[in-house]
């Protein structure tokens, strides 16, 4: 039956959905955000842990310095040049402890008279931070790519993936009358329906290469080990450079060679950050970052070229624009398409505005479902009993939806005011972004929901206001950078559009019927009760 | 694909299509005696499903253009084994039943490793 078909995939779509959804909910608000990593990292500098930039035809003698000064640099050397905009330093390398395995970061420049000035400290880096949330919705556990995180949203992906299609195939019976209209009658499950509907198919194909691409993220190891077993057997995967000769530091290729050397291969390429690595070894390595404005790239920001620090020519530079294959290419415009990195600014706001769509869907999601299980009150009859299950679904849609929004600016606020030079700001990041995120998930849980929403929405609407606030109020808006001032102005237009959502918000609770979980008839009789009777409460609404 | 997202909001596609009866029959015959079994059909789709894709991208890592071994190749095979299997995953709902699913990715197993091995060892 045909009805039999839709209906096994309608509840395919519940499930995969409701398990995925407040997982994706919060990676797709944190990558909205990390479309600005860049100005979110410059956001967050301070004066007290940057150390002065340098001119270019400095960076040759900065780097054989701070090899000389400190050898233990070799094993893993980052080199920002000017045209990575604000950094901490132009030179930074992390120092394991072999014992505790904590890590201690160190930083390089010149001071104006050409001297070597060295330092250790943490820098904020929120945009980092907020791209781990994006990639682990913040679930903690393990570090880097083995984030215990990264594989839960790996998995989470998948159950996207089949959501999708399973969505699509739902929807598609009745695609034409359903298509691309919002129904705003008396049916809120309608106005929802059609809502999330609207969402997903505008914005399909994005999800769809999200969905597969976050999943080959978290599990390309495995898959590669398949591939291993079925496929390529003895032979290698991949092609390795011979082993070469220990060289001294003094022979690293300068700079400005390096440049021109790539610029032979790929003439837009213009060089922002190098990463050395194992330069003390038998097989020194080297990543070459570069912007390419308008071309599809492989990382986020950068186009990248690998090779050899010591060597002049350029070895693996398929993943360039102008050497791409069919191979290459396909690969890096999957990348590309995940990054939104393909065209500038523009791009990067369209990616934002997916991305905070893609938060709808799964919020609207959550809605229809709470919608759908909806007991309705007949007539004059007592009010029904909502389930447990459509209860606690709307408290953590509520507590999960707002919380994250308030971690982040939460933590925003505390990177702000606290000094960098004297605290772990890393982890008190974190520590500002759990409390705020837990904080909403709690509250939502003790009050009525909808009582919950407008109260955690007032208390976001203030701590992203306060943002902007704080920036002014410290006097780091005069004289900022571009990239700074932006994340400010849009902390605050962010703060106004919230504004607004509270005034419709309060537009609609008069319209709430009693039987819904929004209402908020049932708490005042709780509080009614609380005053009426000592005794513990036992209605059953209020446990539900 | 943005501005689409705003169309809904002028209101002027309100219209109600029309499906053709006639089609209509024809695909309720077609699903005849459908059973969902849904958690079966899911597992048997997870553990078989993702042979076959393996089996599909090892093909053409073998057999595809270029020599077999480039960086480049291994990178875009292993990529192109997520979309097929999550694939076929998303559309195993559309049997009528576990068995004939079993019996195409059964088959499909079968043959694609036949001719995975042929191409690793038989040259």
């Amino acid at each position: 039956m045909r009805v039999e078909l839709i209906k096994t995939y309608k509840s395919v779509h519940t499930w995969t959905g409701i398990l995925a959804g407040l997982f994706l909910y919060i990676a797709f608000i944190a990558g909205a955000l990390t479309m600005f990593k860049g100005p979110l990292n410059q956001w967050a500098l301070q004066p007290e842990t940057t150390l002065p930039s340098i001119s270019v035809n400095q960076y040759d003698s900065l780097i054989s310095e701070v090899l000389q000064a400190h050898p233990e640099a070799a094993k893993q050397m980052t080199v920002q040049l000017p045209l990575a905009g604000l950094k901490a330093a132009p030179v930074s390398w992390e120092i394991e402890d072999e014992e505790t395995h904590g890590h201690t970061l160190w930083y390089a420049s010149f001071n104006e008279k050409g001297e070597l000035i060295t330092q250790s400290f943490t820098v904020s880096a929120i945009g980092e931070f907020v791209d781990h949330l994006h990639r682990t919705a913040g679930i903690p556990g393990g570090e880097g790519h083995d984030a215990f995180g990264t594989y839960v949203l790996g998995v989470v992906a998948a159950l996207y993936f089949v959501a999708l299609i399973s969505g699509l195939i739902v929807f598609l019976p009745t695609w034409f009358k359903d298509l691309l209209v919002l129904r705003k009658g008396k049916n809120r499950k309608r106005y929802w329906l059609d809502f999330h509907n609207v969402l997903g198919i505008t914005s399909l194909p994005f999800h769809l290469i999200i969905a597969f691409t976050a999943f080959v993220f978290a599990f390309h190891d495995p898959l590669y080990g398949a591939l291993r077993v079925a496929v390529y057997g003895d032979s290698p995967m991949f092609t390795r450079p011979a082993p070469a000769e220990v060289k001294s530091f003094s022979e690293l290729v300068p700079v400005a060679e390096l440049e021109t050397a790539i610029q032979e291969r790929e003439p837009k390429f213009q060089m922002a950050e190098i990463l050395y690595m194992g330069l003390d070894t038998r097989s020194p390595r080297m990543r070459v970052g570069g912007l390419m404005h308008g071309e599809v790239v492989r990382g986020a920001e950068y186009a990248y070229v690998l090779g050899n620090p010591y060597l002049r020519e350029v070895p693996y530079s398929s993943i360039l624009p102008s050497n791409f294959n069919g191979y290459s290419g396909t690969v890096v415009s999957i990348f590309s398409l995940h990054f939104g990195n393909f065209g500038g600014n523009a791009v990067r706001w369209i990616y934002f505005a997916l991305g905070i769509m893609g938060a709808l869907i799964f919020f609207t999601g959550n809605l229809l479902w709470i919608e759908s299980r909806r007991k309705k009150r007949r007539g004059q009859d007592e009010l029904p009993v909502q389930t447990t299950s459509s209860m606690v679904m709307a408290r953590l849609t509520v507590g999960v939806g707002l919380g994250t929004i308030l971690g982040i600016a939460v933590s925003m606020l505390t990177v702000k005011w606290l000094p960098h030079a004297q605290v772990d700001i890393e982890f008190w990041q974190k520590a500002a972004y759990y409390s705020g995120f837990f904080l909403a998930v709690a509250w939502a849980f003790i009050r009525r929901p909808m009582v919950a929403a407008r109260q955690l929405l007032i208390f976001c609407t203030a701590t992203i206001v306060l943002i902007p606030i704080s920036s002014l109020i410290k006097g780091e808006l005069l004289g900022a950078v571009t990239p700074v001032w932006a994340v400010d102005l849009v902390a605050l237009l962010i703060g106004i559009s919230f504004i607004l959502v509270l005034a419709c918000l309060r537009k609609r609770q008069s319209k709430i019927e009693p039987d819904s979980v929004w209402s908020e008839i049932a708490e005042q009789s709780d509080i009614e009760n609380d005053i009426a009777s000592p005794l513990p409460n036992t209605h059953p609404q209020a446990s539900g | 694909m943005l501005t689409l997202g705003l169309l809904p909001f002028s209101g002027v596609l309100d219209k109600p299509g029309k499906v053709l009866a006639k089609k209509k029959k024809r695909i309720q015959k077609g699903l005849e005696g459908y059973k969902p079994q849904w958690w079966v059909k899911s597992l048997c789709a997870v553990f078989l499903g993702l042979p076959i894709a393996v089996a599909i991208a090892g093909l053409i890592a073998l057999w595809g253009p270029g020599d077999v071994v480039v960086d480049d190749k291994s990178q875009f095979v292993m990529w192109l084994i997520t979309p097929v299997w999550l694939t076929l995953v998303s559309l195993v709902y559309l049997f009528i039943s576990v068995r004939r699913m079993l019996s195409l990715y059964l088959g499909l197993n079968l043959v694609l490793f036949t001719l995975l091995w042929v191409a690793r060892f038989g040259g």
